[in-house]
């Protein structure tokens, strides 16, 4: 039987490690981390969102539920693609905004 | 501040508690069967994260990069292009790497589309490597147990000196290859953020094996190795290609070998992985009909490309076939401004600290000088290209 010692060896060696945790990929330090944490929101507000479906699924399908039946539920093939869409929606609706493209400064003259 | 080329000790040392075994654990090793991991089931063939909220997370950011494919990327492409226009440049016109460089980072749109890809990348390493940490007795005896189990095997080399230059974090993944215990775990789960639309069910690595029927026709395949196999996804797939065929699949990483071999026992496939540098084998000569590489040829040194060539050809029969598959081993495009900066940015800022080496490097010349006769229009593996260099030894 294996003992401690087999399970302790996980074979990892030192490594080189990245400075991305110090980058400044925007304008300044601020933005860049304020956009990061409006990311963060978005996935903290899915994750949420996504396990009320959870709850709501099967609870249509139950009546009662328990929280190990919310972890191991698996959604249908349909289910999963209807998920998906209403995720790529609330994405869109979101973050679509950060895609705009714009090119008229503040003290630009009316130009008509 | 600290030295990004200073090593860090990797978790091993946090990890090495002699903690006594759990009862699961040693009934499975009594057993002699897996002890398998697996919360919440699986779907096909992927096995799913331990945690609903963390699967949730990882979904949003698949659903995200998807929504940056369709529209923040979209822009940054108009941007791209509006800027060479307004520099005097045509899109398909090449430039010096440090004016592409100063030219696109300079534009909002082009420097949120970069952000948004490190930071999203960034946050789901991050999430994936806290699930498995936190709940890391468990998941390391699973690793354990399935070390002596098969089909195939799982030969760990802890003397191996793994060089400098497999030691680096790339695609920002925390530990790289080599450094984190749960390395295999980790970069499993990050592909389905990482490659458009998931790799739930290794659909990319499937996809990019499409052409292996036409550069094997007409050929023996009695053994197959896969050199840098990482999770070993695609060596399952050759194997379910190749049934008959004894297929070996390498790599430096010790804790991406142990996760490959455990998915590979799960699926009761037969594949013998191998921990040892693909360019410096312990395989005889002329000992296999098909030698071939995943995304493996850009994580190297240009020096240790050619010296794979060379190793490739040494153990391929006479007739053999070799046959990497990368981002530039077929038409994808390079020689443009945007393709050099896009070169650039999977470099700095993806931590591919060896992507412009290998953007420079000329493959099908490296394998001209390992002795293979060469052909530029071979099949197309990868699905971003319509051919894929592949090299035959002489008969």
């Amino acid at each position: 039987m294996a003992g401690s010692a087999q399970k302790a060896d996980t074979h990892t060696t030192d490594f080189f490690k990245s400075d991305t945790d110090r980058s400044v990929l925007l304008q300044d330090l601020m933005t860049d981390n304020i956009v990061t944490a409006i990311i963060n929101l978005g996935a903290e507000q899915w994750t949420t969102r996504r396990r009320l479906m959870v709850i709501e699924q099967l609870l249509s399908e139950h009546g009662s539920i328990t929280t190990e039946m919310i972890e191991a539920y698996i959604p249908s093939p349909e289910v999963t693609a209807a998920w998906e869409q209403e995720r790529d929606a609330f994405i869109t609706r979101i973050y679509d905004v950060l895609a705009r493209r714009g090119d008229v400064p503040v003290d630009a003259k009316l130009d008509y | 501040m600290m030295n990004r080329r200073s090593l860090f000790a990797a978790t091993a040392a946090s990890a090495l508690s002699a903690q006594p075994v759990s009862k699961a654990f040693a009934k499975a090793m009594d057993s002699g069967l897996l002890l398998d991991v697996e919360d919440r089931g699986s779907i096909g063939l992927f096995e799913r994260i331990g945690s609903l909220n963390v699967e949730s997370g990882l979904d949003f950011h698949t659903g995200y990069r998807v929504w940056m494919a369709k529209s923040l990327h979209r822009s940054a492409l108009l941007q791209a292009f509006k800027l060479l226009r307004e520099n005097g440049y045509e899109p398909t016109d090449d430039m010096p790497l440090d004016e592409a460089v100063a030219l696109f980072t300079s534009d909002p749109i082009i420097a949120l589309d970069l952000h948004n890809w490190e930071r999203t990348q960034e946050i789901m390493w991050r999430e994936i490597k806290n699930a498995y940490d936190r709940d890391a007795d468990r998941y390391l005896e699973e690793l354990a147990s399935a070390e002596t189990q098969g089909p195939g095997g799982l030969e760990l080399d802890k003397a191996l000196d793994i060089p400098d230059y497999a030691k680096y974090e790339i695609h920002i993944q925390p530990g790289g290859y080599v450094g984190d215990r749960f390395a295999g775990y980790i970069y499993y789960h990050g592909q389905n953020v990482v490659f458009p639309n998931g790799n739930y069910q290794d659909n990319l690595q499937v996809s990019w094996s499409r052409g292996f029927p036409e550069a094997m026709k007409g050929r023996k395949v009695e053994r197959v190795l896969e050199q840098g196999c990482a999770a070993g996804q695609f060596a399952m797939v050759l194997k379910r290609m190749f049934p008959d065929a004894e297929v070996w699949a390498d790599d430096v990483a010790g804790p991406m070998l142990r996760f490959a071999h455990m998915r590979t026992v799960e699926h009761k496939l037969k594949v013998n992985y191998v921990q040892q540098l693909s360019e410096q084998s312990q395989f005889p000569d002329n000992h296999f009909d098909l030698v071939t590489n995943n995304l493996l040829v850009h994580e190297m040194p240009a020096d240790k490309v050619k010296a794979l060539a060379e190793e490739s050809f040494r153990i391929l029969k006479p007739g053999g076939v070799y046959y990497p598959l990368d981002s530039y081993s077929g038409d994808q495009p390079r020689g443009t401004a945007l393709a050099k900066y896009n070169a650039w940015r999977n470099y700095r800022w993806n931590h591919e600290v060896w992507w412009m080496e290998y953007y420079e490097l000329d493959m099908a010349q490296a394998m001209r000088d390992a002795g293979f006769i060469v052909d530029e229009n071979g099949p197309a593996g990868r699905t971003d290209t319509t051919r894929n260099v592949i090299g035959y030894k002489p008969a």
